[in-house]
């Protein structure tokens, strides 16, 4: 999957200066979860029966109707 | 002339000076609080609440607000946060069969505090904290403990945590006075005075991994695994479900659930001002569960202030074994479950966002502000809106020397 990103993304580097991370610097860039997200993700995980990766199950409450 | 090379000579030598300067002198220099305070309103509405064996309104307004407090300081970093959500459930007050108002409250107060400490010249860093979380018939007490470690060539992250919740599903602790001692499951009126659950606790260790990678200047892709396992008290005590045969029976769930989740993501800067982000989530558990999510969020840079992001995700659920809708589930089964979360069903869902970075100095320690709008359905008709604010404010105390 890395070489098919590799391939799509154009290039893969090993290193990158410090100049060249203007772009994956941007805050939005990053992938930490958004806080402003945080409740809709709340919501997908009473509504819904599946579990997300990153983060898993927030702070406990069966969240039922 | 002369006076031209030794003044050269001089500044060469006081940049390489400079440059030779240990940069740990520099790696903990931080010295800043962060508040977020944050307002969510969720409303739903649907036909299908699992109170009422599967059919039944499930109308209900969520109103919760909270607030979160950082403080970094040189390698150390504290966290608090506290949030409460008023919850008005049209379902909820079916449990027994005094309906003495359109709707009947609940609230969910939680907490969580935490502190994380940098090592290693800022390329580790470790994290721990405790959290809780109180309802009338639900009582979490949480724990975790992850790392995130950095490559040296900064391009790759690797993480890993764990969480622990134990949980009492038992009612009463907060009726007629604050922590009175929880006494009983509630279950449905009609439904009390046999015990149909021995277990009251439900326990839960969640196991994350996580790795990023930076592709090149303008692509990063992360991977990240679930493995849950929970154990104790599966089913929700006052859930009904409606047999074949006519019958009525509290839901009943096996005692424990494997689950694993791995979820993949590509962030893009597209151009000058467009970042995409991508993600798809599969999921699978011994439930018979298999879900699988597909999401896209765009931000579009207006200018350095604002900053528009809409967002689309598709969900997929294939049903658990023990799902059974009204009065179809099998007498002759040891499981069986109607709650509609748990059944099979597409979700779309559609928001926006809007974010703002104030940069005239008016504004003070205002540092950004965020609102923002998701409409979610479901194919089995249930249906909500959420409206969110966040407001942070941020203190640096260096600058202010």
């Amino acid at each position: 999957m890395g070489v098919a990103l590799c391939l799509l993304c154009g290039s893969c580097k090993s290193t990158l200066k410090a100049y060249e991370r203007i772009y994956v610097n941007d805050q939005e860039m990053q992938m930490a979860a958004k806080s402003a997200k945080a409740f809709q993700n709340y919501v997908y995980s009473i509504r819904e029966g599946s579990s997300r990766a990153e983060g898993g199950k927030g702070n406990g409450g069966c969240g039922c109707n | 002339m002369k006076k031209r090379y030794i003044l050269a000579g001089a500044l060469a030598f006081y940049l390489s000076w400079m440059k030779g300067q240990p940069e740990e002198e520099n790696a903990f220099n931080v010295n800043e609080s962060e508040i977020e305070l944050v307002y969510n309103q969720y409303v739903q509405d649907g036909d299908n609440s699992a109170v009422t064996g599967g059919i039944g309104t499930e109308r209900l307004t969520v109103y919760g607000p909270s607030f979160r407090f950082n403080r970094k300081f040189g390698s150390n970093e504290i966290s608090f946060q506290l949030g409460s959500d008023v919850i008005s459930s049209a379902s909820t007050d079916n449990i027994d069969s005094k309906i003495s108002s359109a709707s009947r409250l609940d609230t969910r107060t939680y907490t969580e505090i935490s502190y994380g400490k940098a090592l290693d010249d800022n390329r580790l860093f470790v994290k721990g904290g405790l959290s809780t979380s109180i309802e009338s018939d639900y009582f979490s007490f949480g724990k975790f403990l992850g790392v995130t470690a950095e490559s040296e060539n900064k391009m790759s992250t690797y993480s890993a945590s764990l969480q622990i919740f134990n949980d009492d599903l038992r009612w009463g602790r907060l009726e007629g006075g604050l922590f009175r001692a929880p006494e009983f499951l509630i279950y449905p009126q009609e439904l009390r005075g046999i015990d149909w659950h021995e277990e009251y606790k439900r326990d839960t260790y969640n196991l994350n991994l996580g790795l990023t990678r930076i592709l090149n200047e303008k692509n990063t892709v992360g991977a990240f695994a679930l493995v849950s396992l929970q154990k104790g008290l599966l089913s929700t005590p006052f859930h009904r479900v409606f047999l074949e045969n006519g019958s009525i029976v509290v839901e009943q769930l096996p005692d424990t659930r494997l689950k694993g989740a791995i979820t993949l993501r590509w962030n893009n800067f597209a151009w000058g001002n467009i970042i995409i982000r991508n993600s798809i989530n599969n999921y699978l558990d011994d439930f018979g569960i298999y879900g699988i999510s597909l999401e896209n969020e765009t931000a579009i840079k207006l200018d350095a202030r604002w900053t528009f992001i809409p967002n689309f995700r598709y969900y997929h659920q294939q049903a658990s074994k023990y799902f059974a809708p009204y009065r179809q589930s099998d007498p002759d089964n040891e499981f069986y479950t109607s709650d509609y979360d748990l059944s099979n069903f597409n979700s779309y869902s559609l928001g926006l966002r809007i974010g703002h970075i104030p940069l005239n100095k008016k504004s003070g320690d205002l540092r950004s502000f965020t609102l923002s709008y998701n409409f979610y359905g479901r194919s089995n008709n249930l249906a909500s809106h959420t409206l969110s604010l966040n407001i942070t404010v941020q203190r640096d105390y260096n600058r202010r020397r």
